[in-house]
């Protein structure tokens, strides 16, 4: 009936109406947006998940939900101590000062701070979030003194009106850093009522005292993040609106990076100068460099032969760090030097020879042949008669994986490669259930930071139980512990200088683990409506947007407008 | 009514064997959630197995007997809890569905309900016309474009249609930066970012329908009432529609409602390349994150719709076709 020829005339009718309404409707959409007051800065963050509205400190999901980005917009610390230049920028607190004994530390808090709902911010809150909070909630989660979990802390006082001192359990100077860069300080009149149900409480209104706290516009997608009316930073941040945006891939956020509708991402982008500069060399930059920490390959070391020095110096000398570089890192990231500080120059001790870095299998060979290995055809025989096998884990490198296993089987091991996914590797790791492992790093202030959650034996743990740090290899050595404690209870930068040289040379005489690249930090920015972004003239900050919030700060508070 | 009544008992039984495989099968995946938990984290919070444990304790990873959890399953599901997210702790396991579920289902809806239309309508003038220039062109290309490479065939059509001559938005369901609302201009952005992802399910969808179609309107175009129909001197138009296409039209709308039971299952390709909300991305990421309540409830939704689409299938086509009833 409805196709009957009398009711040719209403189909057309209601097709082409149909037709031009979507077309009506879908212009709009390709007409000019109507813009904020200044444009605000687009940040892409949060790939392959969505958008929650709940700045709960306490969250154990607060970095993963908002990409990182409730921490350094809404939220300060007490200090930040950047991961670039190492310095010193006093927030929330103005001085520190440690007691002779080295067990208390004593901050002197800033005045004239307000919360973004205008209530005055002072040393209770600190108090309050140091202490109250992680002892009555027990949650690890805003516990920035590891009361529930490290228990150093012996207790919390305030020694003035303006001051909150931490009274340690021990003598450990190193603690300043970690301390304060994840001091973020929670309102005590809003958290306060909510002590009860810490855990599940969801907060879709946060109040803090960082530069960005107010929330706008929160979808799953993307959410804005407005200036603070009371903020205590007379004139910044200069951003009147910071956007946050995540998109389900890498390459859906690099196709909105390149068409110019994000100002900043940390995408390592190949050829980025051909594929992403060059589409707009006035606006469109990039800065890959900086430097975080060194990716070592981590041998069993209580297994053998892994446990072998000159086995563990041959495996070194094997490893084609050019090739991991440039085939497996798009050449951003350099070789490592033998003693794993390259972050770190003024700290590293330049007279140790850098052979063990060297690519070189035949000097590998020699010295296996000296420490008793054979080979039979192309099997490399260990000094006991067995053949050496190994089985790698490549982690988050499976490129990098690929080249090790070649160099390995170049001097032949049998290499199995174990591609496994987050979960079940670092269960591995932890467990020491791997016979080779391409570690990624951590960064911190000095060599000091990268060495001893390796090798300190505080950390120590059996192969099948979960190491307490990032002691996968299972190495010690007393004297390095020794050296270890003696930088913990110093202050003295010329002592400690001389500490970690001696810490070098251990390491490179026993290497532990095998230093292979540098790890860099990569940052794409777009400065048409902000410059002010870290570049190589001018490294101020770890570059990668929410990588480590502290530092996104300063770059978020050091931006300026263009126009 | 014995009929309806035999196929109830069966879909409940049905229904009783998914709830419980889906309870099973994610706590077979091996690892622990609260490590996976950490795999989005800053280097600062890696390598910190205290952290660790105090998660684990905090998200209420429960050590009790299998039989007792799936008890307590059993029962929260007859409450309608689906649970508290792991990876998006503390949110209710439905606000996150429901922040994607409206969209998958608008989109791959739309998209089925086009592909279907446009393909059956294809399908009977290809048929009518077997051998005419339609019939020689549209069923292979069509095929060739189903057994496309999906994920490039969309990936390309993002790069020059999107990127390249900017026609199309880039990514999401609307413009970031707004908030959803009920105005023209908001429903006109859907519309405008829902274009390329319908068209890229619709392109590889369609040829399925069009062969089919195609296929059972040959065998209906044989039959005697049809050769009646031409003999009685209706119009072309009238025996195409009212009586070839309307027989062969049966089993297509079969297939057409059990293909929307498997709608929910998300396309997640599509997903994917066009950063689109919907559930399909969101139970990849869930399994990688072990998020236990919420692959079991996506899990549940996905069986609950197919189920009901087969068991709506099975009711219609009894309605439909009249023969079935009787037999």
């Amino acid at each position: 009936m409805f196709i009957d020829r009398r009711f040719r005339p209403l189909r057309f009718l209601l097709c082409a109406s149909a037709i031009v309404a979507v077309l009506v409707a879908t212009a709009p959409v390709r007409a000019a947006h109507p813009r904020a007051i200044y444009p605000p800065l687009r940040v892409q963050t949060g790939i392959g998940s969505s958008f929650t509205d709940n700045f709960n400190l306490c969250s154990p999901n607060l970095y993963a939900n908002q990409g990182g980005a409730a921490y350094g917009t809404v939220y300060e610390t007490l200090y930040i101590i950047d991961y670039e230049q190492y310095k010193e920028h006093p927030m929330l607190a103005t001085s520190y000062k440690w007691s002779k004994d080295l067990k208390t530390l004593t901050f002197t808090i800033r005045s004239g701070v307000k919360w973004s709902d205008g209530q005055p911010f002072t040393a209770k809150d600190v108090y309050f979030t140091l202490w109250t909070l992680p002892k009555t909630t027990k949650l690890a989660t805003c516990d920035p003194l590891g009361l529930n979990s490290t228990h150093l802390v012996d207790s919390v006082t305030m020694p003035a009106a303006n001051q909150v001192a931490i009274h340690f359990k021990t003598v450990d100077s190193t603690r300043f850093f970690g301390l304060v860069n994840g001091s973020w300080i929670a309102p005590e009149h809003q958290y306060r009522a909510h002590l009860a149900n810490m855990a599940t409480w969801q907060d879709p209104k946060p109040v803090g005292t960082g530069p960005l706290t107010e929330l706008q516009n929160f979808t799953p997608q993307s959410f804005d993040l407005g200036k603070n009316p009371y903020y205590w930073q007379p004139g910044k941040p200069a951003i009147d609106v910071l956007r946050m945006q995540s998109y389900t891939s890498q390459d859906a956020a690099n196709l909105a990076l390149e068409a110019g509708q994000s100002d900043w991402s940390n995408a390592t982008i190949p050829n980025v100068s051909k594929l992403y500069d060059a589409r707009n060399p006035q606006y469109y930059h990039h800065f890959y460099g900086g430097s975080l920490c060194d990716n070592a390959v981590a041998l069993l070391d209580t297994k053998y032969p892994y446990s072998l020095v000159a086995f563990r110096k041959a495996l070194s000398m094997a490893i084609n760090r050019k090739a991991l570089s440039v085939n497996a890192n798009y050449g951003f990231e350099p070789p490592a030097n033998a003693q794993g500080t390259d972050p770190w120059p003024t700290w590293t001790d330049k007279s140790i020879p850098q052979t063990l870095v060297q690519y070189n299998p035949q000097a590998a060979r020699s010295m296996l042949k000296s420490a008793g290995f054979t080979w039979q055809g192309n099997k490399l025989i260990d000094p006991r008669g067995k053949p050496v096998t190994m089985s790698l884990i490549p982690t988050f490198y499976p490129a990098e994986g690929s080249i090790l296993a070649q160099n390995f089987k170049d001097i032949g091991i049998d290499v199995t490669l174990q591609n496994l996914q987050y979960g079940t590797f670092y269960d591995k790791m932890l467990k020491g259930q791997f016979d080779a492992v391409d570690e990624w790093c951590n960064g911190g202030q000095t060599p000091y930071w990268w060495y001893q959650p390796m090798l300190d034996v505080l950390n120590y743990a059996p192969v099948g139980q979960n190491t307490a740090n990032w002691d996968f290899q299972r190495w010690h050595d007393p004297t390095m512990d020794a050296l270890f404690a003696a930088y913990r209870h110093t202050i003295d930068s010329g002592k400690q200088h001389q500490i970690i040289n001696q810490m070098q040379k251990i390491f490179v005489g026993n290497l532990p683990v095998i230093p292979t690249v540098m790890e860099i930090v990569t940052s794409n920015f777009n400065t048409q409506n902000y410059t002010g972004f870290p570049d190589a003239s001018n490294n101020y900050a770890y570059s990668d947007p929410f990588g480590y919030p502290t530092d996104t700060e300063l770059i978020l508070l050091n931006l300026r407008r263009t126009h | 009514m014995r009929y309806v009544a035999r196929r109830l008992v069966f879909y409940l039984a049905a229904l009783w064997a998914s709830i419980t495989l889906n309870f099973v099968i994610p706590r077979l995946i091996p690892g622990n959630p609260a490590e996976a938990i950490f795999a989005s984290h800053a280097q600062q919070m890696r390598g910190n197995s205290q952290a660790l444990h105090a998660l684990e304790t905090t998200l209420g990873l429960s050590n009790d007997p299998l039989p007792l959890q799936y008890w307590h399953y059993l029962v929260n599901l007859a409450h309608g809890d689906l649970g508290t997210s792991f990876s998006y702790f503390p949110s209710q396991v439905t606000s996150i569905i429901a922040n994607g579920l409206p969209w998958t289902i608008f989109l791959v809806g739309i998209s089925s309900i086009i592909a279907f239309a446009v393909g059956v309508g294809l399908g009977t003038l290809v048929a009518w016309r077997r051998g005419g220039f339609l019939d020689t062109v549209l069923p292979p290309i069509t095929l060739l474009m189903g057994s496309f490479p999906f994920f490039f065939f969309a990936l390309l059509l993002l790069y020059m249609l999107a990127f390249q001559l900017k026609l199309f938005p880039l990514n999401g369901a609307y413009t970031s930066g707004t908030m959803p609302n009920l105005s023209w201009t908001f429903i006109g952005d859907v519309l405008a970012h829902a274009i390329l992802p319908a068209a890229a399910i619709v392109i590889v969808s369609i040829g399925g329908w069009i062969l089919g179609m195609r296929n059972t309107m040959i065998n209906v175009l044989s039959e005697d009432y049809v050769a009646m129909a031409e003999a009685k001197g209706l119009s072309d138009r009238r025996v195409m529609l009212m009586y070839a296409a309307r027989n062969a039209l049966l089993p297509q709308i079969t297939g057409f409602a059990l293909s929307l039971g498997y709608l929910v299952g998300g396309q997640i390709l599509i997903e994917y390349v066009f950063s689109y909300p919907g559930v399909g991305y969101l139970l990849a990421t869930a399994i990688g994150t072990q998020d236990y309540p919420l692959i079991q409830a996506l899990l549940l939704i996905i069986t609950l719709c197919v189920l009901l689409a087969n068991l709506a299938a099975d009711l219609l086509y009894g309605r439909l076709d009249p023969r079935v009833r009787a037999a």
